[in-house]
């Protein structure tokens, strides 16, 4: 078991030892000490800021560990990278001084030593917290007098350096919080910048210093313990650091930041025997991000095979990226791509990671990385969210005549969609293994009675009922619950015993559906499909009673309808999602491919098809299957405090075992660490499967 | 004139790396080894070289290269001048090892010595296990044994 699970099995752990830094050298600056006759033990090494301090046999404080780290000590040796540096060290208990010189005026110096409480410089004195002060100098020379911790201990001078520097641990840490982020919803998706906000205690008014830090100065973060940190996480200064009574605040944010500064300036046309992913490629190398590709082509076997897209003229590389890895992350069979015998493979994935450590995967996550109990949880909340989205086919984007592509936006009221349902015609959507879960409304209106009664036994009529797929449950009306059942158990109109019954989807609490008490009349207003239980069959009732015509997305078939109905129409709504179709509307030409398009909305235009054969089997994949993608997506979030660092980024997959003892695979979406008084704590936000 | 320096029992059971070196244990290193050196000089024993010149260490002190040359140097003399041999020989690394064959040699060299206060009282050929080997004063060990 590693360190860091050890640690996070015990109900009190360790401290964590979190290391951050964030350097801006004053470059072409040339330091010279001197003045230090009063060490110990001394080579003046105090510039070379990567070579470490040779470790000696000193018998300060309790002496030196016997197990062969300490050499003994040997004047003759020269300091490198190699052997160490001596730097400047004091006689035990004594100050020390250093007096630095440089060719030309240095705002500030910063100084790295231990076993000095303070430092004084032009009648000043800073406190060296941490093992590094950073002061204010404004002049060419200045002299560092170093006083002691302790009786018993020795200074040690290991680097003064013209600028900023800040190496950060526990012992100035006052407090840091790492928000490592993605966005894993299925609509509107965004590509979220990561961030880190550290507050430090710095005694000295560094104020003019800080000031000129500039934006983008890298800044480091690790944490752990020792001989199990974490991997660096990057971060760039994205804010004004601050200081002020003693704190100093550091705020950053990931490298999504710079691909804000980068723009797709001309269309681009990527056209046969491409890497769908070659774009946003290019786009994050534009951006100076050099990112870890071990995960990179690991199954990406095929391209696409031809096609036409269009990159957006004006999107920026963070909404193109975005976008890419929303569309582009197909699994099941609807992600692969022809193999040329009409057999399929090759799951379409593109997905981009930062949280300081850039990384492309162009594969699902391997199985999960962890495994989290909730009796191990606080604050667990469960949510399903159901966004008010539409799908439009209103805006085509149109190369070959054909209607290409769906765009999504939020739309109020959240009553987004409304099938007539007329005694005789039926009306269904088909969501075929769909794993998001909807929130079907059904708002019942008929004859005189008006829009507002659900499942509402009326006057010579059968009974309205709501089926989606197979999946169907119908709750006694002397019980009261609900319980699942197959279609087998459907109402028609051979079948008079359900009159009076009603008709529910799926397990349905109890606060979706009311007994309107009179005359075996029911209501139910909300019901729920389960993401769990995709049902790939596809039914189809009887032709009494169904109304409407199918309106197929995916062979999911929601169905509803009035048996035995005397009534005339019925109106079914639908909340979180309404598909409609309309003819292709007006075109826009796009430069340089002689295609057109309306709606300029998507950064991607164009078609896209997928084969790695010559054989016709082809596969369009841009734009409805990549579109629709996010159907498959599920809208269960999940999030909860965790007392640790579950060394995870996001992204990654993990089981989350309840109460109960069920346990599925989840993916982490947001982790926020909070490293404060020596304590760490994790919330984290997840969502359901693996994506 | 009787030896100036105490003797102090060596530790040789250091079992880790994570023992560690302090002054004090330089006090008694060297400290017996200056010891060794005088009870030589002292019962007339022939010993090259000369005491070892640092006894008195504090926490300000840093072992250098060459006062721990000089202790090998001194320690060596001493196992010289009663006839020992050590079975390993000591080195300049800074481990917990070493450490304990340096204070093992001290030590073993110390009941040398102290045998030949015990051989007075016998008749007859003796001897004395001397760590983990009997050591045996015969008509070639001509100094402190008495054979009758």
């Amino acid at each position: 078991m590693s360190m860091i699970d050890t640690q996070n099995a015990k109900q009190i752990r360790d401290p964590m030892d979190v290391l951050i830094t964030m350097e801006l050298p004053d470059e072409g600056v040339n330091l010279t000490y001197s003045g230090y006759s009063t060490a110990k033990v001394a080579d003046g090494e105090l510039g070379e800021t990567a070579w470490p301090m040779r470790q000696i046999a000193d018998l300060q404080g309790e002496g030196f560990p016997l197990d062969g780290s300490h050499v003994l000590y040997n004047p003759s040796t020269p300091a490198s990278a190699a052997n160490g540096k001596i730097g400047v060290r004091s006689n035990i208990g004594e100050t020390v001084t250093v007096t630095v010189t440089a060719n030309r005026s240095v705002a500030s110096l910063t100084i790295f030593a231990t076993g000095a409480a303070s430092v004084e410089y032009n009648g000043q004195t800073a406190a060296i917290v941490g093992g590094s002060v950073v002061i204010p100098v404004g002049a060419t020379t200045v002299t560092l007098t170093f006083n002691p911790v302790s009786e018993t201990e020795r200074i040690e001078v290991s680097d003064i350096t013209a600028g900023t520097t800040f190496r950060i641990t526990n012992d100035s840490l006052i407090k840091a919080v790492v928000s490592l982020r993605s966005d894993l919803s299925p609509f509107g998706q965004t590509l979220p910048e990561s961030e880190i906000n550290i507050d430090v205690y710095q005694d000295v008014d560094i104020s003019e210093v800080v000031a000129a830090i500039p934006e983008d100065t890298p800044i480091t973060y690790q944490a752990g313990y020792p001989g199990d940190m974490s991997p660096v996480r990057k971060f760039y200064v994205s804010g004004q650091v601050t200081w002020a009574d003693n704190v100093l605040h550091i705020q950053g944010v990931d490298a999504v930041h710079f691909l804000d500064r980068v723009t797709v300036n001309a269309p681009v046309t990527e056209r046969t025997s491409r890497y769908i992913h070659n774009l946003p490629l290019n786009l994050l190398y534009r951006a100076g991000i050099a990112y870890n590709a071990a995960l990179y082509g690991a199954e990406w076997t095929t391209y696409a095979d031809h096609g036409r897209w269009v990159a957006r003229n004006g999107v920026t590389a963070r909404d193109y990226i975005a976008f890419c890895q929303n569309a582009f992350n197909m699994t099941d069979e609807r992600g692969h791509l022809a193999d040329g015998s009409g057999q399929l493979y090759a799951p379409l994935k593109f997905a981009y990671i930062d949280a300081g450590i850039p990384t492309i995967r162009t594969r699902l996550p391997g199985g999960a990385r962890k495994t989290i109990d909730e009796s191990d949880c606080a604050s667990v909340n469960r949510d399903r969210h159901v966004p008010v989205t539409k799908i439009d086919y209103t805006h085509d984007i149109v190369l070959t005549g054909d209607p290409l592509v769906l765009s999504y936006q939020s739309e109020e009221p959240p009553k987004v969609g409304t099938a007539k349902m007329m005694k005789g015609i039926g009306t269904s959507l088909n969501f075929d293994r769909m794993a998001y879960d909807w929130e079907i409304g059904l708002d019942l209106g008929y004859g005189n009675t008006g829009v507002g009664e659900l499942f509402n036994k009326y006057a010579g009529g059968g009974w309205p009922y709501l089926l989606i797929s197979g999946a169907l449950a119908i709750v006694p009306a002397s019980e009261g619950g609900a319980y699942e059942t197959s279609y087998a158990d459907l109402p028609s109109a051979s079948r008079p015993a359900y009159a009076g019954r009603k008709v529910v989807i799926g397990s349905i609490p109890q606060e979706h559906y009311t007994d309107e008490g009179e005359s075996g009349n029911y209501k139910i207003f909300s019901a729920f499909v389960p993401w769990s239980q995709p049902y790939e069959s596809s039914w189809t009732f009887g032709t009494k009673g169904v109304i409407g015509t199918a309106d197929t997305l995916w062979n999911h078939l929601i169905a509803a309808g009035i048996i035995d109905s005397a009534a005339t129409t019925l109106d079914l709504d639908i909340f979180g999602l309404a598909i409609e179709t309309s003819p292709m509307a007006g075109s826009v030409q796009v430069p340089g491919t002689g295609q057109t398009q309306t709606s300029p909305e998507l950064p991607i235009m164009g078609e896209l098809y997928a084969d790695d054969s010559s054989s016709n089997d082809d596969i369009k994949i841009y734009p409805e299957r990549a579109l629709a993608a996010p159907l498959y997506r599920s809208n269960k979030t999940i999030s909860f405090t965790w007392k640790g660092d579950p060394r995870i980024q996001p992204r990654d997959v993990f089981t989350f075992r309840e109460l109960d003892g069920t346990a599925d695979q989840w993916t982490f979406e947001n982790i926020t660490l909070t490293h404060e008084k020596g304590g760490t704590l994790a919330e984290i936000t997840a969502r359901k499967g693996v994506i | 004139m009787a030896n100036p320096y105490t003797w102090q029992t060596p530790i040789t059971s250091r079992s880790s790396g994570a023992e560690r070196m302090t002054y004090e244990d330089m006090n008694r290193i060297t400290g017996n080894l200056a010891w060794l050196y005088s009870e030589c000089v002292e019962r007339g024993i022939s010993i090259s070289g000369s005491i070892i010149s640092q006894t008195a260490w504090t926490r300000n002190d840093i072992i250098t290269v060459s006062i721990w040359t000089e202790l090998l140097s001194c320690l060596a003399n001493v196992c010289t001048a009663v006839n020992y041999t050590p079975q390993t020989a000591a080195n300049n690394q800074m481990t917990y090892t070493n450490i304990n064959i340096v204070e093992t040699i001290e030590r073993d060299t110390y009941e040398i010595l102290s045998a030949y206060d015990r051989q007075p009282n016998m008749n007859h050929y003796v001897g004395d296990k001397i760590g983990t080997d009997w050591r045996y004063c015969g008509d070639d060990f001509s100094m402190g044994g008495r054979y009758e």
